[in-house]
């Protein structure tokens, strides 16, 4: 698991709705290899890197579904260096 | 639990008996969903003569089949129910988190009747639903219920809570939801309190919700963001949500100022509420409502001063009409602890805030004194004696229990004379304005859940218009008066516009914002149909979502005229807003026309093929739509 405090997040949940499309063929949070963490100063992304719900980059996909519908004037960026560094 | 059919399933709770049955919604498909099909269902259980405070009574919650998906503007979670402000029916709507988790629960319905004996709540999670004791949250206010709640269930929740005024049946209780969004207005807080229903609680970490064509529905998706990421019209709204409507409600003098008596403000006290300012005192980040992208709720955070120490969530722009310049407050500080209080003791603020108004007018022109309010001395620009009675009202306390009752209720114990100055429609507190915007005001009094500006009224008058967008504007409307707040000409259709596009919105688990009613270039019904169509593949058409919205519109018109006698006159503005010019700015001078008013009143009646001197659905429009069964009941030539 790798975890990242994400500025601009804005808690929309977005990212995990699409992963669980992409794991799955059906929107939800269960099933996704992100989730959004609240805390005290923000929101926190969680990628699974283990398990059903790994996170392989949406490797069938142009692009990563979480980065491709995240906000871009929110947390996209944030959420491509958490991704790719 | 397998989903069932496209509507998906209905879970029946009598709290009576604690018996809890699931059925299949699909009876209710040609009623699209959300407040649609929550209507279709009072008004097929609930009787004439039934009280709003009576066990029969039902509280129907529900989602839209956009609700869980990652559609702009979804996350909104609808309620219909009779309301114990207006007497009829009528329906309400939240952001945050609580559509979402409720149909990955694996509910798109939740149907309340009777009432318990002692405090519940119910809790769902993965297909399965359970009514548990509310003792330990029973009397709390919002956020200890929900800090409660969280120690028990985690904080994978999501929550809809009355606060104590729920409890107490004050009027205008409210739902809050996650804590700092609100089902607000009509009453809905008053209606769980009555049933003593203390929280629904749902548990959306497990379970998901199919979508038939996701490649299609994704393109669909993806042509609302570029809209949305490129409208020019949305960009400050998307930077600092609705603080940025501050200069144009100044440009119209569509501001409320000491309760009315003038619609405009100081260039002091506008500068005071600009926006990007409010944000850079106030603000710690943006959040929005789950499977939105769009952002929009400032979280503020108070570090100085009387309410330092509170961070809240969702201070809208109608929380400076409300608390700042209705009340001659010039400082957000206080507006946003006056929306929390509301919130967290559960109550709609825009009926408190005009209560207050109200009872500060009436003791300025010493119709209302400090001894028949508790000894509190309620003055314009006074802060500590409007909190002390929000908190008496919510807790029916002394005049609070007096004030619980609404403005409408309220003057019939005060002197007569106060009745005149107290702004309602429907026994609804009237949040807008309509000397300015002609509109808008028309929405709202014609609105059937008494006032609001969410079911029809424009908000389009306000704002500005280049060349493109009023060539597209006009093909919308069919009319040119959109942009011109004061015409009279012209209102009528546009208000039929809006009613079966906000309709349709709340009637698919869609916020208004992502609408052209937000924005101009934004969805239309056209839109809406493609969205459902991709998402489970019902095959309709805008054509098809505007026939049902209008359907509904009558079918709320029936149920208000059985159960609550609402005609013609229901529909009217105060005889105040006839004879009071405003005082100063852009709307001086300004009444309302009789004459004029009147007529336009006609025309929107001929328009929605109802008759001119009752207000009401003529037999022909009732059979149209589908409730000739209805046409006995209405006295209609």
């Amino acid at each position: 698991m790798e975890k990242q405090q994400l500025e601009g997040c804005v808690h929309c949940r977005i990212c995990e709705m699409v992963c669980t499309l992409h794991h799955t063929g059906a929107f939800g949070y269960e099933g996704s290899g992100i989730h959004i963490e609240e805390n005290d100063n923000g929101y926190a992304a969680i990628r699974l890197t283990e398990g059903d719900c790994a996170c392989d980059f949406c490797v069938t996909e142009e692009e990563p579904l979480c980065l491709r519908y995240c906000p871009k004037m929110k947390g996209r960026d944030a959420l491509k260096a958490f991704l790719f560094g | 639990m397998e989903r069932q059919g496209l509507m998906g399933t209905l879970l029946r709770v009598d709290l009576t008996t604690g018996r809890m049955t699931e059925e299949s919604a699909e009876p209710y498909r040609d009623w699209v969903g959300g407040i649609g099909a929550a209507s279709k269902i009072l008004y097929d259980e609930v009787k004439p003569g039934t009280d709003a405070f009576d066990p029969e009574n039902r509280l129907i919650i529900a989602c839209g089949a956009l609700s869980g998906t990652p559609c702009p503007g979804t996350g909104r979670i609808a309620a219909v129910t009779k309301s114990p402000v207006t007497g009829g029916i009528v329906s309400g709507n939240s952001g945050g988190g609580f559509a979402p988790a409720m149909r990955y629960a694996g509910y798109d319905y939740l149907v309340f009747e009777g009432a318990a004996a002692t405090p519940v709540y119910l809790y769902i999670k993965g297909g399965r639903a359970e009514l548990r004791d509310a003792s330990f949250i029973a009397g709390c206010d919002v956020k200890t219920a929900n800090d409660r709640l969280e120690a028990v269930h985690g904080r994978t929740i999501s929550t809809m809570c009355i606060g104590p005024a729920g409890e107490n049946r004050v009027r205008f209780g409210c739902i809050t939801v996650d804590r700092y969004r609100v089902i607000g207005k009509c009453g809905f807080g008053a209606v769980m309190g009555s049933k003593r229903l203390k929280a629904i609680v749902a548990d959306g970490s497990v379970g998901q919700i199919p979508v038939r064509d996701a490649g299609a529905f994704l393109a669909e998706i993806d042509k609302l963001y570029r809209a949305i990421e490129t409208a020019p019209g949305l960009q400050n709204f998307l930077k600092i949500g609705t603080l940025c409507c501050t200069p144009g409600k100044y440009r119209v003098g569509g501001f409320s100022y000491r309760h009315g008596q003038d619609l405009n403000i100081s260039e002091d006290m506008l500068n005071k509420f600009e926006g990007y300012g409010l944000c850079d005192k106030y603000r710690v980040r943006m959040t929005s409502c789950a499977g939105c992208m769009m952002g929009c709720q400032n979280r503020h955070r108070i570090t100085e001063g009387p309410y330092a120490g509170l961070e809240m969530e969702g201070t809208p722009f109608n929380s400076i009409f409300n608390f700042g310049t209705k009340l001659d407050i010039d400082d957000y500080a206080f507006c946003i602890e006056a929306t929390w209080l509301c919130n967290n003791l559960g109550m709609d603020m825009d009926s408190v805030a005009e209560i207050l108004g109200w009872v500060m007018e009436c003791t300025e022109k010493g119709l209302m004194t400090a001894e028949e309010l508790d000894g509190l001395t309620m003055a314009f620009g006074r802060q500590d004696t409007a909190l002390e009675l929000i908190r008496k009202i919510a807790y029916r306390d002394g005049a609070g229990d007096v004030l619980a009752e609404g403005a409408a209720r309220a003057a019939l114990v005060f002197r007569p004379e106060t009745d005149y100055y107290a702004s309602y429609v429907k026994k609804n507190e009237l949040f807008e304005l309509v000397r300015p915007l002609v509109g808008y005001g028309l929405g709202a009094l014609t609105s059937t859940r008494g006032g609001s500006h969410v079911l029809g009224s424009p908000v389009c008058e306000a704002g500005l218009f280049n060349d493109e967008e009023r060539k597209l504007a006009f093909s919308k409307f069919g009319v040119t008066t959109f942009n011109d707040p004061q015409a009279y000409e012209g209102k009528p259709e546009i208000v039929y516009y809006y009613e079966s596009l906000t309709r349709a919105c709340s009637s698919v688990g869609l916020c208004l914002m992502a609408c052209d009613w937000q924005e101009i270039h934004l969805l239309d019904l056209d839109g809406i149909a493609a969205l459902l169509n991709a998402v489970d593949g019902r095959g309709v058409t805008g054509k098809d979502l505007q026939y049902r919205m209008m359907a509904l519109l009558n079918l709320e018109k029936v149920f208000n005229y059985t159960h609550a006698g609402f005609t013609r006159r229901d529909d009217m503005p105060r005889e105040r807003l006839f004879r009071e010019a405003v005082l100063s700015g852009p709307a001086r001078g300004l009444t309302l026309d009789r004459d004029k008013w009147n007529r336009m009143m006609d025309h929107y009646y001929d328009l929605h093929g109802w008759d001119r001197e009752s207000g009401l659905p003529t037999a022909e429009t009732l059979t149209y739509y589908g409730l000739a069964s209805a046409i006995d009941q209405i006295q209609t030539g």
